[in-house]
C-alpha cells in the first residue's frame, strides 16, 4: 500500500525518498509528520520512536501524477461520469497535494480545468437556438452545480486547510463565480439571457401563457450567483423595461379610456405584477417594481385621472358612482391622496358656495308678499338622503328651510361617500368640514336660516316626524353650527325665535327644546345658554303669577259682587300676560300701539296687581308679541277668532264703525307701518277675509279702506288667522340685529384683551390680536379692526397703556 | 427736560437769589381773593411783564417747567418748586432761562440721534394741559393750534396734512393722550407722503385713516 516515491525529476527538489511511515501517519492523524520532535512521549516509555529527520518532499513528477488522476475526476464528474471513481482515493489525492504545499498547482488546476469546461458549456448553450437558450442554460446550471458538489467534497481538505490559510474562494463558490463569468456573462449570452428573460416577461403582459417554472429557476440560478448578478444582470433592466411598458401603457389608457376603466386596468395590472413576483422573481423586487407601477400607473396619471372631464372624480362623485370611487380612493392611497381630497374639496367647496351664494343674494324681503300664511306653511323640508345633488341656484334654495336641508343633503351625501367608499378616512372628514366651514359663513345669513330652520322643526314637529327623527336632524343641526363663525348672532336670532315660539304658545314639546338647549351648552358652555335658560324659567313664572292675579280678582271680586271677576275676568275680557325678564329676552322695539279702552283697563288692572306685589319693578306693555281670541258675529253666524294683538287692536275698532281706511286706522292704533301692513294683510288678503279692502288686490297700501265682510263664512267654528311666523328678516331688522350683536361683542372683546393683558402684563400688538381672537372664536369671529378699537377705548380709560420703550407693546396697568 | 436746566445751572450761579426772587413774583402776581394761587389774570400781567404773549410757547415751556396742573393758574407750591428748579432770580434771567430751555429741547427734537425725550415730555404736557378739565380728550381745535405751534416746525408737511384731515373728517370729540402720542411718533418715523407706513396694526385708527388719507391723495 506504500507508494514509492519517483526520483526528482530537476533539481529543484532536494528531497530524499518519502517514507511510507509518513504517509500512514499523518492518515492516522496522530503525529504531526513536520511536528514530530515537538510530541514528548511519556517519560515512563522504554521506546523512543526516533522521527525521520529527514524532511519529505513530494517529487514533481508524483505531484503531476495525483493531479493527473484529480483532474481527470473532474472531467470525468463533468461527463457526469463519476460513479467509476473512488472518493477516498481522490480525496486522498487532494490531501497530499495539499499537505506537500502544492494547494496552488492544486487550486489553479482546478479552476483551469472547469472553466475548460464552463468553454465548452458556453459555446453550447450559445449555438442553442431561443427557443432551447434558456432550457439548455437551466440544464447546465443545474449541472454545473451537481458537478461542483461533488468536486468540493474531493477537495474538501484543500477548502478546509489551504483556502482558509490563503483567503482563497471555497472550491463551491469559485465554481459559480466561474459559472458566472464564463457562462451567464459570457458576451452574447449575457446579452440573449436578458432578452429572453424581459421577452418572456412582455409576452406575459401582454396575455401569452409562458413558462413560468423555466422563468423561475433561471431567476433563481441569478439570485444565486449573487444578488448583485441578479439586480445588475436582470432587476434593473427589468425594472426600466416595465416603466418603459407601463408609460406607453398608461399613456393611451389614459388617451383612450374613461377613468374608470384605465382604473380597472391599472388595479388588474398591479395585481398581476404582484403574482408575478411571488412565481418567478425574487422577493426583493417585490418593493421596487410596486414603485415603478405605481409611479408609472397612478403617480404620473392621477391628476388627469382625477379630473377627467367625463369621468373623473367630479362626476363620479355627482353620478354618485361608489365603485369607482372606492377603487380610486384604494388605489390612490398607494401613493398619497392629496391630488383627490383636494378635488374633493374643491368641488364640494364650489357647491356650497353656488348654494350658500344663491341663499344669500335672495332680493326679495320674505314676508312681505306671500303674507303671514304663506310664510307659515313654509316648504316642508323634503325627506333628506340620497338622490341627485341639491341644484344650487334653483329658486327654491332662497328659502331658508330649503337652504339648510340642501346643506344637511350635502354634507349627508359626501359623509356618507366618506364612510362607504373611502373608509371612513379622516383626513377627509376633516377637509370636508373645512370646506362646509369656509362657504357656511359666506352667507352672512346663515345663523339667522339655521335657527329659522329649528325653529321651522321644533313647530310642527308633532305634525310629521317622530321625536327621533326630529333628535337626529337636531345632531345635524348643531354640526352645522359648528362651522358659524358668528355663533353669536345665531344665538340672537335663537332667543328671537324661540321668544316667538314660547309666546306664541307654539313650542310643540319641551322635550325637544331642552334637547337642543343642552346640545348647545354643550357646544358653547354654560353661559351661551344661560338667557334662553332663563326664559323657560320666565314662562314657568308667568303660570304662577297668572294663578295669583285670577285668586286676587276672584276675591276682590266677592267684594264687589262682579261676576266677571269671579271667573278671572276684567270687565268681559279673560287676561293672560307674560312677565317676561329684560335682559332674558330679545329686546324688541318698544311696541308703540294704543290699546282698546276695555284691553286698557285690563292692563292698569293687572299692573296694579303686580306693583302690590313686587314694589320697584316696572311692566312694559309688549303688544307685538301676543295674541288674543276674539268672540265675532258675521250677519248670523258666530266664529272664535283667534289673532295677533295687533290684529285684535284693529278689528275691535270696526265694532264702532264699518268702513275704516288705512289712515285712520293708523291714528287709532298708532302700531308701526310694517305690522299694520302685515296685519291687515293677513285679515283682508289671505285665507280668512274678515276684513274687505278697497281698492281689491294682493297688498295693503296706505290709501287703502277696510271693511268688516258681513258675508265672511268659515267651516270652523274656531280658527286662526295667520299669525306671524319667524321669516327671514326685513333688512331694517337685519341691520339692528347686526348692531345689537356688534354692541353686544364689545365688551366680550374687551374683557377677552383684559383676561389676556392681565396674564401678560406686557404684550406685542399683533399677538394680542391673535389670541383675542383665538379666545373669542367658540362665539365669533372678530373683526382684527374692532379689537384695535376696543384696545384703543381701554388705554383712554386707563386699563392699558403702551410700553414706553416700544409704543407697539401694550402694557397692563392693575 | 432735566438737561435743559442742567445746562442753565452750569453756567449761572445765582441760586441763592431764586426762592427770594420767587417770593417777590409770587406776592406781586397773586389773586387778591385768594392767597394760594395765580389766577388767569395774574398769568396774564405776569406774560406781559416778561415780554410774552400768553399764548407764546414760552409761557408753555414756563408752564411745563413748573408742571403746572391746570392752564390759567399756578398754585404756590408750583410756584416755588418751579422757581427752585429754574434758578433764576430776575425778570431777564428768566426769560434766558426759559428760551435756553426752549432751544435745547427743540435742538433734542430736531437732531436724529439727540435727546428727544425732553420733547416728547414737553408734547405730552401740552396735551394734557391744554384739555378742559376732567376731560379726556383735546379738542381738536386746540389740537391743531398746539400741533402747529410744537411741531409745525419740525414736521411741517404732516401737521398741516393731519390739520386737513381733521377738518376732513370733522372730528368732534377731540384728540385723546394716546392718538396725541403716536401722532409724534408718526412724525418722526413715517415719512410726510406715508408711503413707507408700517401697517403692523398698533397704530390708532384715527392714524390709519389719516395714512390712508395722505396715502389717497388727500382728498
Amino acid at each position: 500500500r506504500s507508494v514509492v516515491a519517483a526520483p526528482p525529476q530537476d533539481g529543484r527538489s532536494q528531497g530524499r525518498c518519502p517514507q511510507a511511515a509518513d504517509a500512514r501517519s499523518g492518515e492516522r492523524g496522530r503525529v504531526s509528520p513536520q511536528g514530530s520532535r515537538r510530541v514528548a512521549m511519556p517519560p515512563k516509555s522504554k521506546f523512543v520512536i526516533q522521527p525521520f529527520k529527514q524532511h519529505a518532499v513530494m517529487d514533481e513528477a508524483y505531484v503531476q501524477k495525483t493531479w493527473g488522476t484529480l483532474r481527470h475526476a473532474i472531467d470525468e464528474i463533468f461527463a457526469h461520469n463519476a460513479s467509476g471513481l473512488s472518493f477516498e482515493e481522490l480525496y486522498r489525492n487532494a490531501y497530499n497535494m495539499v499537505l506537500h504545499k502544492f494547494g496552488d498547482k492544486l487550486y489553479n488546476g482546478l479552476k483551469d480545468t472547469v472553466r475548460e469546461h464552463l468553454a465548452k458549456m458556453a459555446a453550447d448553450v450559445d449555438a442553442a437556438n431561443d427557443q432551447a437558450f434558456l432550457d439548455a442554460l437551466n440544464k447546465r446550471w443545474s449541472d454545473h452545480k451537481l458537478s461542483m458538489i461533488m468536486i468540493r467534497d474531493i477537495l474538501m481538505y484543500m477548502d478546509r486547510v489551504y483556502v482558509t490559510q490563503h483567503k482563497k474562494v471555497p472550491v463551491y463558490d469559485l465554481g459559480l463565480q466561474l459559472f458566472r463569468d464564463d457562462v451567464v456573462r459570457a458576451p452574447r449570452i449575457r446579452e440573449r439571457l436578458l432578452t429572453q428573460l424581459l421577452d418572456l416577461v412582455g409576452r406575459e403582459r401582454s396575455g401569452e401563457m409562458i413558462n413560468r417554472q423555466l422563468v423561475r429557476m433561471v431567476v433563481a440560478m441569478l439570485v444565486d450567483l449573487g444578488k448583485d448578478v441578479y439586480v445588475r444582470d436582470f432587476e434593473r433592466p427589468f425594472l426600466e423595461k416595465t416603466a418603459e411598458f407601463y408609460q406607453r401603457e398608461s399613456a393611451e389608457t389614459v388617451a383612450q379610456n374613461s377613468a374608470s376603466e384605465y382604473m380597472e386596468r391599472a388595479e388588474r395590472r398591479l395585481a398581476e405584477e404582484e403574482d408575478r413576483v411571488k412565481h418567478f422573481l425574487d422577493s426583493s423586487t417585490e418593493a421596487k417594481l410596486r414603485d415603478v407601477m405605481e409611479r408609472e400607473l397612478i403617480t404620473k396619471h392621477m391628476r388627469a385621472i382625477a379630473e377627467m372631464e367625463h369621468s373623473g372624480l367630479v362626476p363620479m362623485l355627482d353620478n354618485d358612482r361608489r365603485e369607482d370611487l372606492t377603487r380610486m380612493y384604494n388605489l390612490f392611497k398607494r401613493v398619497g391622496l392629496g391630488v383627490m381630497r383636494d378635488l374633493l374639496t374643491d368641488h364640494v367647496r364650489s357647491q356650497g358656495r353656488a348654494l350658500v351664494m344663491s341663499a344669500a343674494d335672495d332680493p326679495a324681503p320674505a314676508g312681505s308678499a306671500a303674507g303671514a300664511d304663506a310664510s307659515a306653511d313654509a316648504p316642508t323640508p323634503s325627506p333628506a338622503g340620497g338622490g341627485p345633488p341639491a341644484t344650487p341656484g334653483s329658486a327654491q334654495a332662497r328659502d331658508p328651510v330649503t337652504f339648510v336641508d340642501d346643506l344637511l343633503r350635502l354634507k349627508g351625501r359626501y359623509d356618507a361617500i366618506i364612510d362607504a367608499c373611502f373608509a371612513g378616512d379622516k383626513t377627509f372628514h376633516n377637509a370636508l368640514n373645512r370646506a362646509f366651514e369656509s362657504f357656511v359663513n359666506l352667507n352672512a345669513r346663515a345663523p339667522e336660516f339655521l335657527s329659522l330652520y329649528v325653529d321651522n322643526l321644533l313647530r310642527r314637529e308633532v305634525k310629521g316626524s317622530s321625536e327621533e327623527e326630529v333628535e337626529n336632524t337636531l345632531e345635524q343641526v348643531v354640526m352645522l353650527f359648528r362651522y358659524l363663525q358668528e355663533k353669536d348672532v345665531f344665538e340672537k336670532y335663537y332667543k328671537q325665535h324661540l321668544a316667538k315660539r314660547l309666546l306664541s304658545g307654539r313650542v310643540v314639546s319641551d322635550d325637544s327644546e331642552r334637547s337642543m338647549i343642552t346640545k348647545l351648552k354643550t357646544e358653547c358652555g354654560f353661559q351661551f345658554t344661560s338667557k334662553i335658560e332663563g326664559m323657560f324659567v320666565d314662562m314657568k313664572t308667568s303660570g304662577d303669577t297668572m294663578a295669583a292675579f285670577r285668586e286676587h280678582l276672584a276675591s276682590t271680586a266677592e267684594a264687589e259682587g262682579n261676576d266677571g271677576g269671579l271667573q278671572g275676568k276684567v270687565g268681559s275680557v279673560e287676561l293672560q300676560v307674560q312677565v317676561l325678564t329684560t335682559g332674558y329676552w330679545p329686546t324688541q322695539p318698544a311696541s308703540v300701539c294704543i290699546f282698546p279702552p276695555e284691553i286698557q283697563r285690563c292692563t292698569e288692572v293687572f299692573a296694579r296687581f303686580y306693583s302690590s306685589k313686587h314694589s320697584g319693578r316696572t311692566l312694559k306693555w309688549h303688544a307685538s308679541m301676543g295674541h288674543a281670541d276674539l268672540r265675532a258675529t258675521f250677519g248670523s253666524r258666530h266664529h272664535e277668532v283667534n289673532v295677533s294683538t295687533y290684529q285684535m287692536c284693529i278689528l275691535l275698532l270696526f265694532n264702532d264703525r264699518d268702513t275704516v281706511s288705512y289712515q285712520e286706522l293708523q291714528e287709532a292704533t298708532h302700531i308701526p307701518a310694517h305690522d299694520l301692513k302685515r296685519a291687515l294683510q293677513s285679515l283682508a288678503c289671505a285665507k280668512f277675509k274678515i276684513l274687505t279692502k278697497e281698492p281689491k288686490g294682493r297688498d295693503v297700501g296706505e290709501e287703502d279702506a277696510f271693511a268688516f265682510n258681513d258675508k265672511f263664512t268659515a267651516k270652523q267654528i274656531r280658527f286662526k288667522v295667520g299669525t306671524v311666523a319667524a321669516t327671514k328678516e326685513t333688512d331694517v331688522e337685519k341691520t339692528e340685529t347686526r348692531h345689537k350683536v356688534d354692541e353686544d361683542r364689545k365688551p366680550q372683546v374687551e374683557a377677552a384683551i383684559v383676561r389676556i393683558m392681565k396674564s401678560r402684563k406686557l404684550l406685542d400688538h399683533n399677538i394680542l390680536i391673535t389670541e383675542v381672537t383665538e379666545q373669542l372664536r367658540p362665539r365669533f369671529l372678530p373683526d382684527p379692526g374692532m379689537i384695535k378699537k376696543r384696545i384703543e377705548s381701554l388705554i383712554e380709560r386707563e386699563f392699558l397703556e403702551r410700553d414706553k420703550a416700544d409704543w407697539r407693546v401694550y402694557k397692563y396697568l392693575a | 427736560m432735566k438737561r435743559g436746566v442742567k445746562g442753565v445751572f452750569a453756567r449761572k450761579s445765582s441760586g441763592g437769589a431764586a426762592p427770594k426772587f420767587a417770593d417777590q413774583l409770587w406776592d406781586k402776581y397773586k389773586d387778591p381773593k385768594d392767597a394760594d394761587i395765580i389766577s388767569p389774570e395774574g398769568v396774564e400781567t405776569f406774560c406781559g411783564d416778561l415780554g410774552f404773549d400768553p399764548s407764546d410757547v414760552h409761557v408753555l415751556i414756563f408752564a411745563w417747567q413748573l408742571e403746572a396742573s391746570r392752564m390759567g393758574y399756578f398754585s404756590k407750591g408750583e410756584w416755588t418748586n418751579g422757581f427752585a428748579r429754574l434758578r433764576a432770580s430776575s425778570m431777564p434771567e428768566l426769560k434766558a432761562v426759559l428760551e435756553h430751555i426752549y432751544q435745547e429741547t427743540m435742538q433734542g427734537a430736531r437732531s436724529m440721534h439727540g435727546d428727544h425725550e425732553a420733547f416728547r415730555d414737553f408734547y405730552a404736557f401740552a396735551h394734557r394741559f391744554c384739555r378742559d378739565d376732567n376731560k379726556k380728550n383735546l379738542d381738536t381745535e386746540t389740537a391743531c393750534a398746539m400741533l402747529a405751534m410744537l411741531v409745525q416746525s419740525l414736521y411741517p408737511r404732516h401737521v398741516e396734512q393731519f390739520a386737513a384731515f381733521l377738518a376732513k373728517i370733522n372730528r368732534t370729540h377731540g384728540i385723546n393722550q394716546d392718538e396725541w402720542m403716536c401722532f409724534l411718533e408718526l412724525c418722526r418715523t413715517v415719512k410726510d407722503d406715508c408711503s413707507d407706513y408700517a401697517d403692523d396694526g398698533a397704530w390708532p385708527i384715527l392714524l390709519d385713516e389719516y395714512v390712508e388719507y395722505v396715502q389717497e391723495g388727500c382728498k
